[in-house]
Parts: structure tokens; sequence; C-alpha cells
């Protein structure tokens, strides 16, 4: 074969390649599989941690600072969320985020990252008690039950 | 969630406080209360202890059975 027809295909190739690359990826942004300390340094730094499991699976035992949304509800979950923070997904096994980042990339977020193995792979403490950025709400002695809905 | 919640409100009633805000209402307490507490979808769940203290936080729909397990894990 002729060694320049060679040469233009594979330039051809990598200029496919570099365009593939670019159109598979937020512009300017990031979306990349993550270990444990990458995640924890992530929260610390102001990440929003989300657990994307079922509620009955984040009841038995969640990453502390997460919060729940289920993988089916993230779309419109997320319509609210600030596109410029930083996203930590995380589910069982990594597969579940993975379908969520996906589709928060398609919303337009920019800095996304998936804990590949999920809790199943997390090597920190699971805890069934959460505290959020809220701290505490005025009570009368009793428990409460706080809703906020739509609901007619 | 309506018929649920409102169903557990009877059964949790001397036992668990219910607050329901509804939030499409413009002005309202509902709608303060959740910028401050930094809400931004709902429907969303808070669980506050006896003593004030949040136990946990559930953006979404949830199951009675996932409803009752939060609240009878409340001090």
């Amino acid at each position: 074969m002729n060694p320049k027809k060679v040469i233009i295909w594979i330039a051809i190739a990598a200029i496919v390649a570099v365009i593939g690359y670019a159109l598979g990826r937020p512009a300017g942004g990031v979306q990349k599989d993550i270990g444990d300390q990458e995640l924890t340094d992530l929260v610390a730094q102001g990440a929003r941690l989300v657990d994307v499991r079922s509620p009955g699976e984040y009841g038995m035992g969640h990453i502390r600072g997460a919060e729940n949304v289920p993988v089916e509800q993230i779309a419109t979950a997320a319509q609210g969320w600030d596109r410029g923070q930083a996203i930590v997904l995380y589910c069982a096994t990594g597969a579940r985020s993975s379908d969520a980042m996906a589709t928060l990339a398609s919303m337009g977020f920019k800095k996304l990252y998936n804990h590949a193995q999920g809790t199943s792979g997390w090597t920190g403490e699971l805890t069934t008690d959460t505290t959020t950025s809220s701290g505490t709400i005025e009570t009368s002695g009793k428990p409460v039950l706080v809703e906020f809905t739509s609901d007619g | 969630m309506k018929p649920i919640v409102d169903g557990l409100r009877k059964r949790y009633e001397g036992k668990v406080e219910f607050r329901i805000y509804n939030v499409d209402e413009p002005g309202s307490e509902g709608v303060a209360l959740a910028d401050e507490m930094g809400v931004q979808y709902v429907p969303t769940f808070i669980f506050a202890n006896a003593d004030g203290s949040i136990s946990g936080q559930q953006v979404g729909e949830m199951t009675e059975d996932a409803l009752v397990a939060r609240l009878d894990a409340l001090k």
C-alpha cells in the first residue's frame, strides 16, 4: 500500500477519535470514575453527594452526608441544582450511578463523578442516620416529620 | 403521596408531629422554610427526633413502608 495513503488514513482516524472524544464529554466538563479517597476529598471540598439507590437500600446504610435521589427521579430532582457544583454519585455497584451521571451530563452538569464500585466496594463506614446541613429544627418535644410538597 | 401521608398522620397522632408545607403557594411559610432548609425538589421529607436533631432527609416519593420505617426509627 502507498505509504502516503497510510499516513493520510492514520491522520483521519486520529482526527475522528479526537472529535469523538470531544463530543462525548461536556465542553469544559469533567466526568470520571472515582474511588473512596477521591469521594471523601470531593465531599470535603463541597461536592453534592447523591445516593441513587432505592429508599429501602438507602435506609439500610449509606455513606454519611449522602442525600437519596433514586436514579429514576434524578432528572426531575436535578432541575433546581447548581450546574457548576461538583456532584458525586454512587449506587450499589456503579451501574445506576453511571446512568445517573449520563443523565446529568445531558442536562448540562459540568463536574460529575461516579464512585465506580458503589457501596459494595466502599471501605468506609455506612450509616443509617444522617444529619442534614440544616442541623436542627424546633419541636414541641415530639419527633417531627416535615414534608415539602406541591400536593393540593 | 397525600393519601399515604394523611393516613400516617392519623396513625401517628400523638406520637409524631406532621408539618406539611405546600410550596406552590407563593409567599407562604412553606416557600420561605424550603429556601432556608435548602430544599429544591418536592416532595422532600425531613425526619427530626424529639430533641430537634435531624435524623434524615429523603428527596422524592416514598412508599408507605419506607415512611413507616423512618418514622418508627425516630427518637
